[in-house]
């Protein structure tokens, strides 16, 4: 039988569904009957899709553009001074 | 044929398939190893050599076939039953690479290994210089629904019948065929709707560039009840579309499939299955994907014309090769990787400074994520960011392709970004293995969540608090969220560009995903904001 502390360690396996079909049951029977490994693992699969969906640190169009063209400003005169 | 393109496609359940047929209709195996490793120099008649060439052109580069591939073809004595049925082949070719790796399948039989040689790889044709796109290719068929069954199935359910399947009036029992694919996959609605699936065909269409299909079922879903801006948004910007997380997931994994097959996995499925999507709807999102691919290959092998006047257009291949089933191959020991930036890649190695302009566009969001995660500073990040593109401008020359040109990107901005770090801080590094070895991670925060985050706050406010969260984090977990969560790069990309091995790499995943949840906790448990279980 598997302890919590082998459920979180093996977690982030398990959340991508990267753990061996026989690793699978134990972590299942374990989850079944323990609560808190319940909430623990629930919460993780939430906080990715939160995470993954969030959009986080996008840069802006109207951002992006003026870097770009500094940045190929500065790339042109490179390659004619090449 | 079939091997060739499965080995094109970077796909080794198909390469195992193929090989394993032809062993059994008794080809050598000596002689099939060399068909893999490169089929032009394989003693192949000049006229199966040219159908060759074709068919892999077809396959990877879709987009870039012309009106002159078939003249060559002609001028080779290849009948055009022949080409026709080589045009099928490449679009069954497409088909079940991308259901394979859709799937996951593995492979029937001990699997045939994939020569990294070059020789697929480099496949960029100059398309934007070639004349004569225009098709058709075939002779349309002129038969009225009444005279065959399958066009008046087309009739029935599409309010016509399209061009792509006229043209194939040479093969009347493959049209009837796929017409009974079109009605299993799209029309019956087993799990998904009717409307997921054709946003699905129009999605990977347009990263396709096929403009016909793009067409037709922009067409389909306006008169399914889409407004024309919505399809357009669809089209340009499915992300700037009003869908929910979930559908946006569902694009989100369906491109991945159809562009960066090398790149899917079981993480892409379990992305889906958090979303509240039942295994049955991802397989049916797989094969609507795989039809899809097969569709826009066989509309650019038979240059079908538009049935309506497209609601948009696409360039002849310039920015971006086309890529339906990307060649990737994952990195081997020494070989090449293929890669969506190769095109651009070389022509700046050829001197066409402009051309890096196409790759800037293409990965500056990533670079800049990048910075932020190690640098935990928008501003600072902006900065980073020109430093960045102008040391890969630099070094361009030396880019051999053996990792993908953005794998290589996003770890020259790491190395950026983490110099200036240690300038900044000169105590505060990423390097530091000890504690993700020794210190097992103990949830503090055993509070469950409400059954729907997402409802709780809108989604500004939701970016706003994972942005905080993730700033919160020390840098050598946020880089790794950023680039495995947000990014999706895979393991081993992830691992590639912060020069980390494997298993550092995951344990500091998980770390970073177990801090991340403790601190967004607070806000997203039973009880926050009036949240329900």
């Amino acid at each position: 039988m598997i302890s919590c502390a082998d459920f979180i360690a093996a977690i982030g396996d398990y959340l991508d569904g990267e753990v061996a079909a026989e690793v699978r049951v134990q972590l299942e029977a374990h989850v079944s009957h323990c609560t808190t490994c319940q909430v623990v693992y629930d919460s993780a699969r939430k906080t990715i899709r939160v995470l993954t969906d969030s959009g986080s640190f996008d840069l802006p169009e109207t951002a992006a553009k003026p870097i770009a063209d500094k940045i190929m400003a500065r790339v042109r005169e490179q390659g004619r001074t090449s | 044929m079939l091997l060739t393109l499965a080995a094109a496609n970077g796909n080794t359940y198909s390469a195992t398939a193929h090989y394993q047929m032809l062993c059994l209709l008794g080809e050598p195996e000596e002689w099939l190893d060399q068909l893999l490793r490169d089929y032009r120099h394989s003693d192949l008649p000049r006229a199966d050599m040219a159908l060759l060439d074709f068919a892999v052109k077809l396959g990877v580069n879709g987009p870039a076939i012309s009106h002159e591939d078939i003249a060559g073809l002609t001028a080779q004595c290849c009948a055009s039953e022949i080409v026709l049925d080589t045009v099928l082949i490449a679009a069954w070719a497409s088909f079940l690479s991308c259901l394979s790796t859709g799937v996951g399948a593995s492979p029937d039989f001990a699997p045939v290994p994939i020569p990294p040689g070059a020789v697929f790889i480099t496949k960029a044709p100059h398309a934007e210089e070639s004349a004569h796109h225009a098709g058709p290719y075939f002779a349309a068929s002129e038969t009225e629904p009444e005279q065959f069954a399958p066009f008046a199935f087309f009739r029935e359910y599409f309010g016509f019948v399209p061009n792509v399947f006229r043209a194939q009036s040479r093969r009347p029992d493959v049209i009837a065929a796929e017409a009974e694919a079109l009605r299993l996959v799209l029309l019956v609605e087993d799990r998904l709707t009717r409307i997921q699936k054709e946003r699905i065909l129009l999605t990977v269409s347009a990263a396709n560039r096929n403009g016909y299909f793009v067409a037709v079922h922009s067409e389909i879903l306006g008169a399914l009840g889409v407004s024309p801006a919505d399809v357009d948004k669809l089209v340009a910007d499915y992300r700037r579309a009003d869908l929910t997380k979930a559908e946006v997931a569902l694009l989100d994994v369906a491109l991945k499939l159809a562009e960066e097959p090398s790149g899917f996995g079981p993480q892409d499925v379990t992305r889906l299955r958090s979303h509240g999507f039942s295994d049955e709807e991802i397989l049916e999102a797989v094969v609507m994907t795989s039809f899809t691919s097969f569709l826009n290959t066989l509309q650019f092998g038979l240059g079908a014309i538009p049935d309506f006047v497209p609601r948009r257009t696409f360039p002849r291949i310039s920015a971006k090769v086309a890529n339906l089933l990307a060649p990737k191959v994952r990195p081997t020991g020494d070989g090449l990787v293929t890669d969506a930036d190769a095109e651009a890649v070389a022509r700046v190695q050829r001197g066409n400074c402009d051309a890096f302009e196409d790759l800037i566009n293409r990965h500056s969001r990533r670079v800049y994520r990048t910075l932020v995660g190690i640098l935990g500073n928008q501003e600072e990040a902006r900065d980073a960011m020109q430093d960045t593109f102008l040391k890969a401008f630099r070094h361009l020359g030396d880019f051999q392709g053996r990792s993908k040109f953005s794998t290589w990107l996003v770890s020259i901005a790491s190395n950026t970004g983490l110099q200036l770090l240690r300038d900044r801080k000169p105590l505060q590094s990423l390097d530091d293995d000890a504690i993700d070895a020794d210190e097992t991670f103990r949830p503090r925060q055993i509070r469950a969540w409400s059954e729907d985050p997402e409802q709780l706050y809108s989604k500004a406010e939701m970016c706003g608090l994972v942005e905080d969260s993730l700033m919160k984090l020390p840098a050598k977990y946020r880089i790794v969220l950023m680039l495995r969560d947000i990014e999706q790069l895979s393991i081993e990309e992830a691992a590639t560009a912060l020069g980390l091995g494997i298993p550092a790499l995951k344990s500091r995943h998980l770390r970073g995903r177990l801090m991340l949840r403790e601190a967004l906790t607070p806000h997203f448990a039973v009880g926050a904001k009036g949240g329900t279980a």
